[in-house]
Formats: structure tokens, sequence, C-alpha cells
């Protein structure tokens, strides 16, 4: 029997439907780490263990980042270090950095220049006095 | 009496009252049954003239609910992304100890 234009929609929207999760399935698979350049591994090796888990959009991001800093170029040693650093936080002072950084983008520039120069500063504290500022901060 | 019996009994009556209807009434009743059975089946009944622009809205609004959430993720990894080459290491940011001192110090 001959299928009128409506069933045809009707056909297209159900199977649209049901290849969503398909599509978002193969969508996944981009980027796989061995897809990177040599480059890119080297930049986010310590990504590497949990890339698979990534979503297509971070993976996406993060290689396109690393892209940007090839070895010896200004910057490729502190995205480096700062992968490093990012990776030994746990989940909650991630998202803790984050919000911190979205408050800090907020600021004018010379704020935020003034909180790079204070940032130096505290690095020179002694431990103990960072460590009683944590726990004033957890009192508060 | 059996259950069967009975059922028979009532048939029986009933087809006793309707051979005792009057002429009128059997041609009305004939008349409403031929109108019936000449209506479409009832039952789930689609208007296909808005079939089309219907089922294509619902598309479209079936994959705008399934990347809803997109625009905010990538912009969750951007934002990521720009933490990570920052001249200030991401523990800077979350380092409760810096944000308590921050508050310590005069305001420029």
């Amino acid at each position: 029997m001959a299928e009128n234009p409506a069933q045809a929609v009707m056909r297209a929207l159900l199977l649209t439907i049901a290849l969503l999760p398909g599509v978002s399935c193969a969508r996944a698979d981009e980027l796989a780490w061995i897809q990177l350049t040599q480059e890119q591994r080297t930049v986010l090796a310590p990504f590497e263990r949990d890339w698979a888990g990534f979503p297509t959009g971070r993976r996406k991001v993060l290689a396109d980042l690393a892209q940007r800093y090839p070895a010896g170029s200004s910057g490729y040693e502190r995205i480096r270090e700062n992968i490093r650093h990012w990776v030994a936080l746990d989940a909650g002072e991630r998202e803790q950095a984050l919000t911190g950084f979205s408050k800090f983008k907020a600021l004018s520039p010379e704020e935020q220049q003034t909180v790079v120069n204070l940032w130096q500063q505290y690095q020179k504290l002694p431990e103990s006095t960072k460590q009683r500022l944590r726990e004033q901060a957890r009192k508060n | 009496m059996n259950e069967q019996e009975f059922g028979h009994k009532i048939a029986q009556h009933l087809n006793q009252g309707a051979d005792d209807l009057p002429a009128a009434t059997v041609e009305a009743l004939a008349q409403a049954r031929r109108r019936a059975l000449a209506q479409p089946r009832r039952g789930f009944h689609l208007n296909w003239r808005w079939a089309g622009p219907a089922l294509a809205a619902a598309l479209v609004a079936a994959i705008a609910v399934y990347h809803s959430g997109d625009d905010l993720v990538d912009a969750e990894h951007r934002l990521e992304a720009e933490l990570l080459h920052h001249e200030l290491p991401p523990h800077a940011f979350s380092d409760e100890g810096f944000d308590q001192w921050l508050k310590t110090q005069p305001k420029p």
C-alpha cells in the first residue's frame, strides 16, 4: 500500500528518535586518546587515564587547547603544570576552583592583576600560616 | 435451570420483543445502524492535514530538548580550558586560605 506523506513524516520521526542515542554514542567515540597527536598527548598526559570517560565536548576543548601549546611554545610548561595541579584536585576542589575563577573573571583587569600579585605574596607565607587561614575560612 | 438455559430464555424474550416493535421504530433502528456502519472507525483519528507540521514541530522540539544541555556543558568545558592556561594555577582558585587572606588585604 502506498504511504501517504504524513505517514512518511511519522516514519522519519520515529526513525530519528530511535537513532538519536546511537548518534550520541558515535559522537562519544570521536577524539579517542589514540587519535590525538603525540604533542597533544604529551600536554594532556595527566588526563589519559580518564580520557575515555570524557564527553566529546570536553575532549574537543582540551584537544584544541593542547594544539595551541606545542612543545617549546611560551606557556607550554605552564599549561602542563596547571593540568598536573588540576588532576590532583578532587571533584569538590575543582568545582570550587571553577566558581572562584568565574568570580575572578568578573573583576576588572586591575583587580585581577592585584590578585595575581597577592598570590605570589601568599606563596611566600609559611605553611602554618596558610593552614591557619584555611581553618579560619572553614569556621566562617 | 442452568446458566446456558437462562441465557437462551432471555435471548428468546428479546427476539420476541424485537419482533413486536412498530415498523417505524424498526426502520429508524435500521437507518441508525446503516449510518453508524458508514462512519469511519472511531478510535485514534489523526487529521493528516496537520500531521506533517505537527510532527515536524515535535521533531524540532525533541532535538532541542536533547541538545539543550550542550551549550551549558560546553561553556563549563571552555571555562576549564581557560583556567588551565591561566597564569594563576587552578589551586589558587580553590585555596580557601588564599581566599581568606585576600579578605584581610587592604583594597588597592
